[in-house]
């Protein structure tokens, strides 16, 4: 009989805490950087719209950096443990992250830079990297039973991977080549598939195991989560469709079934919100909600701009709402919940019980990162509007003193791992 | 498909004992054979068992009658062919199910005095928050016993919390049977 130790094999299924903890701190890095980066690019912000340097730079270490190491650590860790199959071995996933870290560097230098050459190769390595997270989640996912819904998301976020590593070299090589006939339309359709396909979709699949999972409610009916996805990934392939006809009828086709694939997502989590068990969520869940709202946003204001009612300053609007707002704003409230978490699991195995994460890492370091994210969420949206570059820099900075707690309760926790659990990593 | 235990009440009895039902032809014709499966149970004697024939499991029924104190077994003799026993107890000596009656519905019964939960067909999270909730509601005694077919890992850290622990009694191809027991294992 085993306490609170793991049960038969669970122990095979948590991944050692070096996998997911190496990406959440890369993640928390660049969540820092990122925050600088806009403090020092804020009288760019409004004004950019393609090319490369330090902007495209600091937009992929939010993109590249931030959210897509978040979802590599999390999913990677989750699906092992949902659908009952252990990863084939720890090396794959060790490999995925000396390719895709060092690739993600070299390429952000690249845009930073305008080095074409290293932009290329950068972007070549980082898509070995990704591509070899496409194999493990493609392998671990094929023949599932159950879950219907959750696969789905990930089975399209998979496929939208893809189509986005496609658009992404095309376009570098455009920068020197001017090959492809309509360089814009081939970077909404990057936008598209990066930001809403393989991040939106992978954050909403797995919303549907997390969310009750930490909120204690019960999961919310699966019929809702397949009509959302099919109304999501039918939104892609008509948006895409749209851009490159390019026709706005199709667009507004494609918002159409936005509003209602991510209108039943939202319905979906708001009935699981309402249904929990704990009521007192703390931090997490307010980013959580924040960024609930903000997905809300994103599609009413890109509604917005399909039929021409954005001002100048609205492409950056839709970036701020869809990248700082949505996604990230998310993904760092699900990162305050997941790093407690994991980090009290891994260290159930001495004495049976788990350790409290209050006792690795002070909490007031979350409430640090929530206060300084949503003022900074707030300053820069509101710069932004304004076209004002002083409020973009304010925002930044109240954003990377947030950054900062979160990575010193990260740096505090993954601290006591290495001192405690050695044999563990 | 994953069996149920075969409760003690059921010791002896054949087919043949019991008062049948077989809702499928009902099931195929379009209606709703609720009304005659209760008529059915109205007719029962104490000691009766009623046995119904059904196309699936009838999860939903099942809760239903347990409500009113009949305990069930269910039997899949094939996908689309289920038999299920229902035999009213001595509700003198049973508490009160805990209500789950939000989360999809799953065997939930009192068996010798132990509460038994077979989880295995719900989704995650979903049998974690059942486990939660039994425990919250205070009404499923100082143990319980479930039959998973996660590990529950992630309801280790929530059960330490509210000072409770997890035994594996069983682990085979059809899941984990767990025995879910108040305060920290010693």
């Amino acid at each position: 009989m085993i306490g609170t130790n793991f049960l038969s094999g669970a122990n095979s299924r948590l991944l050692p805490p070096s996998i997911p903890f190496r990406f959440f701190t890369v993640a928390m890095i660049c969540y820092l950087l990122f925050w600088l980066a806009l403090f020092f690019n804020a009288g760019n912000v409004t004004s950019y719209i393609i090319g490369g340097g330090p902007m495209l730079s600091m937009i992929h270490i939010a993109t590249l950096g931030v959210l897509t190491m978040t979802v590599i650590g999390a999913s990677l860790q989750l699906l092992s443990v949902a659908t009952r199959k252990a990863f084939e071995g720890y090396w794959i996933l060790r490999l995925l992250s000396r390719i895709y870290i060092p690739g993600f560097m070299l390429l952000t230098y690249g845009m930073y830079a305008s080095w074409h050459i290293g932009m290329m190769v950068g972007a070549i390595i980082a898509s070995i990297g990704l591509l070899i997270f496409f194999y493990l989640i493609i392998n671990n996912i094929r023949g599932v039973q159950g879950m219907g819904a959750i696969m789905t998301h990930c089975w399209a976020a998979m496929l939208s991977l893809l189509g986005l590593l496609s658009f992404g070299i095309m376009l570098i090589m455009d920068m020197e080549q001017a090959f492809l006939s309509d360089h814009m339309a081939a970077v909404l359709s990057h936008f598209l598939l990066a930001v809403f396909g393989f991040m939106s979709l992978l954050v909403m699949g797995f919303s549907y195991i997390l969310v009750p999972m930490f909120a204690l409610a019960p999961a919310p009916s699966e019929k809702i989560g397949r009509w959302s996805i099919v109304f999501n990934i039918l939104a892609i392939l008509m948006l895409l469709w749209g851009f490159n006809s390019p026709s706005l009828f199709i667009v507004t086709g494609g918002v159409a079934f936005a509003i209602a694939g991510c209108g039943l997502y939202l319905y979906a989590m708001i009935k699981v919100y309402g249904a929990r068990m704990r009521k007192r969520l703390g931090t997490p869940f307010l980013l959580i909600r924040v960024g609930w709202l903000m997905l809300a946003l994103t599609i009413v204001w890109g509604m917005g701009g399909i039929f021409g009612f954005w001002p100048d300053t609205g492409h950056a609007l839709f970036g701020v709402l869809a990248i700082i707002g949505w996604l990230l704003t998310f993904l760092v409230g699900i990162l305050q919940r997941i790093i407690p978490f994991l980090s009290s699991m891994h260290t159930a195995g001495s004495g049976g019980i788990p350790m409290l994460a209050s006792s690795m890492a002070d909490e007031r370091l979350l409430k640090v990162n929530a206060i300084g994210h949503l003022c900074g969420l707030g300053f820069v949206s509101l710069g932004v509007i304004l076209d004002m570059d002083m409020i973009i820099k304010i925002g930044a900075a109240l954003g990377a003193i947030g950054a900062a707690g979160l990575l010193c309760y990260l740096l505090s926790v993954v601290r006591h791992l290495v001192l405690n659990q050695p044999e563990k990593l | 498909m994953t069996g149920e235990d075969r409760p003690e009440w059921l010791d002896e009895i054949s087919a043949d004992d019991c008062v049948k039902l077989d809702v499928r032809p009902i099931l195929a014709s379009g209606a709703d054979p609720l009304e005659q499966i209760l008529a059915k149970v109205d007719t029962l004697n104490p000691d009766g068992i009623l046995l119904i024939e059904a196309p699936f499991n009838p999860l939903p029924l099942r809760r239903m009658l347990a409500g009113r104190g009949y305990a069930s077994h269910g039997v899949p003799l094939s996908p689309k062919h289920w038999q299920v026993y229902f035999k009213k107890q001595d509700t003198a000596d049973l508490a009160p199910l805990p209500d789950l009656s939000d989360l999809p519905a799953f065997p939930f019964y009192w068996h010798e005095g132990m509460l038994q939960m077979d989880l295995r067909r719900l989704e995650p999270p979903n049998p974690m928050v059942a486990i939660l909730k039994v425990i919250e509601s205070r009404e499923g005694g100082d143990s319980f016993m479930v039959r998973l077919m996660r590990d529950p890992i992630y309801l280790y850290p929530e059960l330490s919390e509210r000072n409770w622990h997890a035994e594996l009694l069983e682990e085979g191809n059809d899941g984990l049977r767990v025995m879910i027991v108040k305060g920290h294992k010693e």
